[in-house]
């Protein structure tokens, strides 16, 4: 099992061989999530720092929590957050409107030119992002509409909304139509089967597709930067405070922004296992039902059989 | 139109109209027309030393105008002068006011009414000239315009491969964002072998979400921490020089190095979750088997876990390389003027240089290579887009 062929070679100390090269990948992993976490950690280290200018990890001269207050004191700041809530919250509403009719559309279109649809609507994932900022620019500035909030907010759905079409696809491919059909034989109209049958099956869809949306908007700036004009957000303005002239201030907002992604992240692990248990009991269940049938209708063939 | 119908029948009027709307806007007022705009864009060309002729006439007009006004507040100012018939005022009405033909005759405080008139006579001369050279410029200004119009043409992009500035940073791009691919790879493999493969169940589900949260940190903060430690004073020079690798502190940001570092930092998980999704669903028997069959741990990565790999190592490569090629924060934050990104150069067209059209030529070519370098990968590694969308 073990390679033989390096104890050989280790010669007289082959236990130490084994020992690293067994020990190997765990070592490789341990250095690797330290190369992952340990900036993220000197940079909130930072923000408790008493030193001010430029933000340090070490020396660590005193404990504070000042830069928190002088980040919720900063005006211009506050501002462009709230410019990335706006922008946030269009690129929810425009994503998920656009990405579902896309995915309905690509999931039950059945004609040949559904995979030239796909191929273009999934394109934007594979653009650069600066190439997206840039052309919608292009476009609605000759329209007479320069850049700024709108534009971003559109520049931004243009890509994420592609993201929302691949989780509805995911999701619809799971769906039975058979379900819709039997709501239209009841008598339902197209709108009742749609907002009673379809929707209530997309809704942990929705729910997702849309936190993903508004974190990815909130986050993105290679985009932004091109369509944004005159405006800023808060990944303009932390870009440009933390090139120009950094504080703890942007450290202090590192330490906001890291907690709630830990947060974030550990409900999203916790419902996701609640999900995967549920669908586990859901199919054991229909198993059981699919047995019960089929048991029932042995049952009925005996007892025709019998008479 | 018939698939319309189609879905009409099945899904009623309204929600036909919301999908086939919803499809359009954004396939053509948001996907096809922006990027056709921008190739337009792109074509049209228009010729700097004309546009600089053209604001060089504008200004020279300008002044001309100016001398005109000046000149005639002069003739009006003599004229008085002369019918007053007086010399005594004359000697004020040259001071502080142009003057085309110096100082003779105005400071001569007894001009004589003989002297006033040639020196009107000559002013009007003058202004005749003015008005000659203005209808000249004029003329030569619609010349101009049209010679520095927008027109088509390809001339954007044969600027970017005569440009000694640029093109070397546009070529530097295309190499450095190979590097950060083959460093994310490398790096990244093991990893999401390990984490598919040899790690039991909890564990990956543990480190997985400990993956997560960097993936989710924004890019500027990411960016903003090697910042931190690459700086003059940061922990990396405190720790070269503390432990006496260094005499004085590594200036990172002068060369392309921070920017590497930077980008491999940034878009490394890129690369991790596409390899371990594919690494995920190898049957765990097939290298069980080869093992046993004796072979060597890398003959099992090369002929067992890699091919099986290749379409998540493909999107892990489209995505680090587009990433990179096409980022604007990493460089911006960690580089210097002396280590320009090609992003940095279209970024100056657009909001610095004033160029739109030099700067879509350029993007447009940025996003060719990407395209190209998609299309490269997926030959290389046999996969499809459908494979490269999961």
């Amino acid at each position: 099992m073990t390679d033989t062929t390096l104890t050989h070679r280790t010669g007289s100390i082959p236990a130490i061989g084994d020992w690293f090269m067994e020990r190997l990948p765990g070592i490789y992993m341990v250095l690797f999530f330290l190369y992952m976490f340990l900036p993220l950690v000197f940079m909130m280290i930072a923000a408790f720092n008493t030193t001010a200018v430029p933000p340090t990890a070490l020396p660590f001269e005193g404990f504070t929590l000042k830069w928190f207050g002088a980040l919720f004191a900063n005006a211009p700041l506050l501002a462009a957050i709230g410019n990335s809530l706006v922008i946030g919250l269009g690129v929810i509403v425009l994503s998920l409107t656009l990405g579902l009719s896309g995915a309905l559309l690509i999931t039950r279109l059945h004609a040949r030119s559904k995979s030239a649809l796909y191929a273009i609507l999934v394109s934007p994932l594979l653009t650069p992002g600066i190439i997206l900022g840039i052309s919608t620019l292009v476009f609605w500035n000759s329209a007479g509409i320069p850049g700024g909030l709108f534009v971003a907010t559109l520049a931004q759905s243009t890509f994420i909304a592609s993201y929302c079409m691949l989780m509805f696809i995911a999701r619809l491919q799971r769906f039975d139509s058979g379900l819709e059909e039997a709501a239209l034989d009841l008598g339902a109209s197209h709108q009742q089967v749609f907002w009673h049958v379809t929707v209530p099956f997309l809704k942990p869809t929705i729910i997702t597709a849309g936190l993903i949306a508004f974190l990815q908007s909130f986050e993105n700036f290679n985009t932004t930067v091109f369509a944004i004009g005159t405006e800023t957000t808060l990944t303009i303005k932390l870009a440009a405070l933390a090139r120009k002239t950094p504080t703890p201030e942007v450290n202090a907002l590192a330490v906001i922004f890291i907690a709630l992604t830990v947060v974030m992240a550990i409900l999203y692990e916790v419902k996701r296992r609640s999900d995967a248990a549920r669908e586990k009991v859901m199919a054991e269940r229909a198993k059981q039902a699919e047995k019960e049938m089929v048991s029932l209708d042995i049952d009925k063939v005996a007892a025709t059989t019998a008479a | 139109m018939e698939a319309i119908s189609s879905f009409r029948n099945r899904y009623g009027a309204i929600l036909t109209t919301y999908v086939f709307v919803g499809c359009a806007t954004w396939l053509i007022g948001m996907i096809v027309a922006p990027q056709l705009l921008m190739v337009q864009k792109s074509l049209m060309y228009s010729d700097p030393a004309a546009a600089a002729a053209v604001s060089q006439t504008k200004a020279s007009t300008d002044r001309l105008f100016v001398e005109k006004g000046r000149a005639e507040r002069e003739v009006r100012k003599v004229e008085a002068d002369i019918q007053a018939g007086g010399a005594a005022e004359a000697d004020q009405s040259g001071g502080g006011v142009f003057n085309p033909f110096g100082s003779s005759g105005n400071q001569n405080a007894g001009a004589s009414v003989e002297e006033l008139e040639a020196r009107r006579d000559e002013l009007i001369a003058r202004l005749g000239q003015i008005d000659d050279e203005i209808a000249a410029n004029d003329s030569a200004l619609v010349d101009a315009e049209k010679a520095a119009q927008p027109r088509l043409g390809l001339q954007n992009y044969f600027e970017l491969f005569s440009n000694d500035a640029n093109r070397p940073i546009f070529f530097k791009t295309i190499w450095s964002s190979i590097l950060v691919t083959l460093i994310a790879l490398i790096v990244c493999y093991p990893v999401a072998f390990y984490l598919a493969v040899s790690a039991s169940k909890e564990t990956t589900a543990l480190l997985m979400l400990g993956l997560i949260v960097p993936y989710w940190v924004n890019e500027i903060l990411r960016t903003f921490s090697w910042l931190m430690l690459l700086s003059s004073n940061g922990l990396i020079n405190q720790a070269l020089i503390g432990i006496g690798l260094a005499d004085t502190p590594i200036d990172w940001r002068s060369g392309n190095s921070a920017v590497l570092i930077g980008m491999v930092y940034a878009y490394i998980l890129f690369m991790v979750f596409p390899i371990y999704n594919t690494v995920e669903t190898l049957d765990k028997n097939q290298i069980e088997a080869a093992r046993d069959l004796g072979a060597p741990r890398w003959m099992i990565h090369w002929t067992v876990v890699i091919p099986h790999a290749k379409p998540g190592i493909a999107v892990g490569c489209i995505m680090t390389f587009m990433l990179a090629a096409g980022s604007y924060a990493v460089p911006v934050m960690l580089g210097s003027t002396t280590s320009k990104w090609f992003t940095e150069i279209i970024y100056d067209q657009f909001y610095e240089g004033g160029n739109w059209g030099l700067g879509s030529a350029y993007a447009f070519v940025l996003l060719i290579t990407c395209i190209l370098f998609i299309m490269m990968m997926m030959r290389l590694f046999r996969v499809n887009l459908q494979d490269i969308a999961k």
